[in-house]
């Protein structure tokens, strides 16, 4: 039944659509513009051929941004059972689905790789480039039905290998074989089967081809030194065993007294001599650069396949030395390995002849020269300041980092250091023969003899300058330490006394705080005394008035003067002296002027005559003194108005001495019933006037008969009978 | 002349009322507030104010003479317990203002108005 399709359906198929658009996608060109390549290894990470392979092609590839590399060890040396191949199958098709996940290019390295890649070529990555390396002896055949692929050849040279091996061992008398069950050995076994013919006929052929390993060792150990091993590999023996490269390369070099040649230049070590070797670094460099070209556009059909391996002659210099192989022997620009000090020193001895370094100049130069190899770091020339400053037996061929005691990473941290501060010296500390470390500059100069890289050093002792350099560096320590000291204790000190200063402001603010409101409160006190006075006259006042009898009022107007006086005194305390000086002069004045004021003397001609020192006294003094004007005045006038004739009155008051005051008061009134001296006749007035004198003033009072026939009083006394009690404390007074 | 006393002792007010009545003078109104006084100066236009300077109420004489100089030209003549120059500068900064400090006299308070410009005395 067909029919429109339902709602449900449309929502169905929308979002399966929609799922789909938004799905991300790995297909290069339509997520990402990075470009992809998948590097199938053959091998495994940490077999040197691979990793040379490996760290080409990241040198080459990983450096452009937008090329994205995917690394696949498909690690069949170490997995050669039946069924590993599907299983990888499997894996890498779920990794890199076509379609999703798909290379650009696939580069590939090794035989079972290339063979494994051509036979699922169409499931993993149809279509995709290939780029091969390490392809032993490649034929056209090998990719036949196939396009879009190119690669490196990589061919053994063997008889470049073995004709450099018969020059090397000259006494050579049989050509021993060595290779294992695994492909690539037996493959490699037949190239040499392909030359064998151009030795066979002058030297014997061993063929120790897919033994097992006992049966080898067996073999190996009958080799003399007339035999030259050309050993391929053995990782694998016909049994099945698998063996680490470097295992295997040892179980053939430490089991025979031969020399021992390989083909592979990770194989260059372990007792191997060297060989015309194929090179893992090259074969990835140049099979990276065919994939850049592919990436970048060319097409990989019109690219040719490189067919002459990239190889190169590498050496042990240990083995050369071992074997007393001559240098003339090793090719030029060979890559040398594990250099060994005594051909070093052989070679500089050669290349130096003639030169600064082998003549007297350096020999006896005063200053400590060392000629050394750059590369390995031997010595290869000392002069004898050299032996003197070292103490060592021998410099030649010993290296400088067992002298060095300075870590490899101290070293190089130095090295930088020196680049950066821009000094052509490095700082280094080096160990005698009797053990003492001393601290040196090494001036290094670049010197090349023979394609060799040397190093000229000069060596100079600065341990008594670094030591003066330390001793002045703490010194400067101590100094800065001292003066931070100092200045942490003077600023402590400052800090402390600027708190102290404040402490003390405080305090004397607060002191005169407490003044101000003394003062205030002594103000306040003298304007309640003096308010109180008021009040006082003014109640004598309204109680005079009550009462019309003179004789009263006369009475109630001399109590009032009595109060006005000492009023008076209050009202001129100088608030500039505590409250309690009075200037006596100008109290005098206006107790005089108040009570001629008050009195009715204006009725009656008066002569007052005033002769009053300037002097301020205290209010202790100041009352009596004015009481006692009051009254002697006050009785003058009481006997005036007795006798209304023309009145004279004069006071004087002066300092006998810095602290005697004598007061002089005087009138022209004779007074006929009483007689200086006789105090019965006195009145009030003067009694008061005597009291006050002798009592209160503590001076002396003594009534005399003036020259006019009047009466004359003097009073005599000291200014130091009282103390200033606001100025003094409470103890004081 | 007509006077205005303002002082918050009894006693005082009696006996200033009795030194100016002696001396010829008029008190139109006395009050011990420093509040009253604008208002009673307005009602009685006097021609002289005593003032004291410590009074009852929030306003001090000092403040009182300075409101009072809103409406009034009118001669004040402090008589107060205070002689401090602190507070005698203050107070004399009132125009047309006195100074004299207690306790005060009938002769000192004559010579005090007789110290008064003739054109204050005469008003």
């Amino acid at each position: 039944m067909f029919g429109f399709p339902g709602v449900r359906t449309l929502l169905v198929a929308a979002v399966i659509l929609l799922l789909f658009l938004l799905t991300p996608s790995y297909v290069h060109g339509t997520g990402s513009q990075n470009k992809r390549v998948l590097v199938l290894h053959s091998y495994h990470s940490g077999y040197s051929w691979t990793d040379d392979i490996q760290r080409a092609v990241i040198e080459v590839l990983g450096r452009a941004d937008d090329i994205e590399l995917h690394v696949e060890y498909l690690d069949f040396a170490r997995n050669p059972h039946q069924g590993y191949d599907e299983l990888l199958l499997e894996l890498l098709k779920n990794k890199y689905v076509p379609g999703q996940v798909s290379p650009d290019v696939v580069l590939i390295s090794d035989d079972r790789a290339l063979e494994f890649s051509l036979e699922y070529r169409s499931q993993l990555f149809p279509n995709v480039p290939i780029v091969f390396c390490g392809i032993n002896d490649f034929t056209r055949d090998r990719i036949e039905g196939h396009t879009q692929i190119t690669g490196v050849n990589e061919s053994k040279s063997i008889t470049e290998t073995l004709d450099l091996a018969l020059r090397m061992n000259p006494a050579t008398e049989r050509i021993a074989v060595v290779g294992g069950a695994r492909t690539t050995e037996r493959y490699n076994y037949q190239s040499f089967l392909a030359v064998e013919s151009q030795y066979s006929a002058e030297y014997e052929i061993l063929h120790l081809n897919e033994l097992e390993e006992e049966t080898l060792v067996e073999e190996l150990g009958r080799l003399g030194e007339e035999t030259v091993v050309l050993y391929f590999s053995y990782m694998n023996s016909p049994s099945g065993t698998a063996y680490h490269y470097r295992d295997a390369l040892r179980l053939v070099t430490e089991n025979t007294d031969s020399m021992v040649f390989v083909t592979s230049d990770f194989q260059v070590c372990d007792g191997a001599v060297g060989g015309k070797v194929v090179h893992g670094y090259a074969q990835g460099e140049k099979a990276a650069r065919v994939t850049l070209d592919i990436l970048e556009g060319a097409d990989p059909d019109t690219i040719p396949i490189v067919m002459e391996s990239p190889n190169k002659y590498r050496f042990d210099e240990r083995m050369l030395e071992r074997f007393n192989i001559p240098d003339d022997v090793v090719p030029d620009r060979a890559e040398i390995v594990n250099k060994c000090p005594e051909r070093l020193l052989r070679q500089a001895a050669a290349g130096t002849e003639g030169t600064f370094f082998s003549g007297d100049l350096f020999d006896q130069h005063g200053a400590v020269m060392l000629l050394i190899d750059a590369q390995s770091g031997y010595i290869v020339a000392a002069n004898e300041a050299a032996y003197e400053y070292y103490g060592y037996s021998y410099l030649r061929a010993k290296n400088i980092a067992t002298i060095n005691v300075l870590s490899q990473e101290q070293v190089e941290h130095e090295m930088q250091a020196a680049v950066r501060e821009q000094r052509n010296y490095f700082s280094f500390r080096h160990e005698l023969a009797d053990g003492m470390v001393r601290d040196v500059s090494v001036y290094s100069y670049p010197v090349t003899i023979d394609d060799t890289e040397l190093l000229f050093s000069v060596v100079f002792d600065v341990t008594d300058q670094r030591a003066a350099e330390e001793a002045n560096r703490r010194q400067a320590v101590v100094i800065i330490t001292t003066l931070t000291v100092f200045l942490f204790t003077a600023l402590t000190a400052a800090v402390a006394l600027f708190a102290l200063m404040r402490k003390k402001n405080k305090a004397e603010e607060a002191l005169q705080s407490q003044l101000r409101i003394s003062n205030s409160l002594l103000n306040e006190l003298h304007h309640r005394t003096k308010n109180s006075i008021q009040v006082i006259d003014g109640f004598i006042e309204l109680q005079a008035a009550e009462n019309r009898d003179p004789q009263v009022q006369r009475e109630y107007a001399a109590l009032r003067r009595r109060i006005a006086t000492i009023a008076m005194a209050h009202q001129r305390l100088d608030p500039s002296k505590t409250l309690s000086y009075v200037n006596l002069r100008d109290y005098l004045h206006a107790v005089v002027s108040g009570i001629l004021a008050s009195n009715d003397h204006a009725q009656h001609k008066t002569d007052v005559c005033l002769e009053i020192v300037e002097i301020d006294v205290l209010i202790d003094i100041a009352v009596p003194c004015g009481l006692i004007v009051n009254e002697l005045l006050s009785d003058s006038l009481q006997r005036a108005v007795r006798d209304p004739s023309y009145a004279r009155f004069s006071l004087a008051l002066r300092l006998s001495d810095s602290t005697t005051i004598e007061l002089v008061y005087e009138d022209d009134r004779l007074d006929g019933e009483r007689t200086a001296g006789r105090e019965a006749h006195d009145g009030l007035g003067v009694n008061l006037a005597r009291e006050l004198s002798q009592h209160q003033l503590g001076g002396r009072f003594r009534p005399e008969r003036s020259e006019s026939g009047g009466t004359r009083y003097v009073v005599t006394f000291s200014t130091t009978l009282y103390k200033d009690r606001i100025a003094h404390d409470s103890t004081d007074s | 002349m007509t006077a205005l006393i303002v002082e918050d002792e009894a006693v005082s007010v009696m006996l200033f009322r009795r030194f100016l009545d002696r001396l010829g003078h008029t008190v139109v109104a006395a009050t011990a507030k420093g509040e009253e006084v604008q208002a009673l100066a307005e009602a009685h236009n006097p021609e002289l104010i005593l003032m004291d300077i410590s009074l009852a109420g929030e306003m001090n004489g000092i403040e009182a003479a300075t409101k009072l100089r809103e409406i009034s030209d009118a001669p004040v003549l402090y008589l107060t317990g205070y002689s401090a120059d602190e507070i005698r500068t203050r107070a004399l900064q009132v125009s047309n203002s006195f100074f004299l400090v207690k306790p005060v006299v009938e002769t000192q308070l004559s010579a005090a108005i007789e110290a008064l410009p003739p054109s204050m005395r005469e008003a």
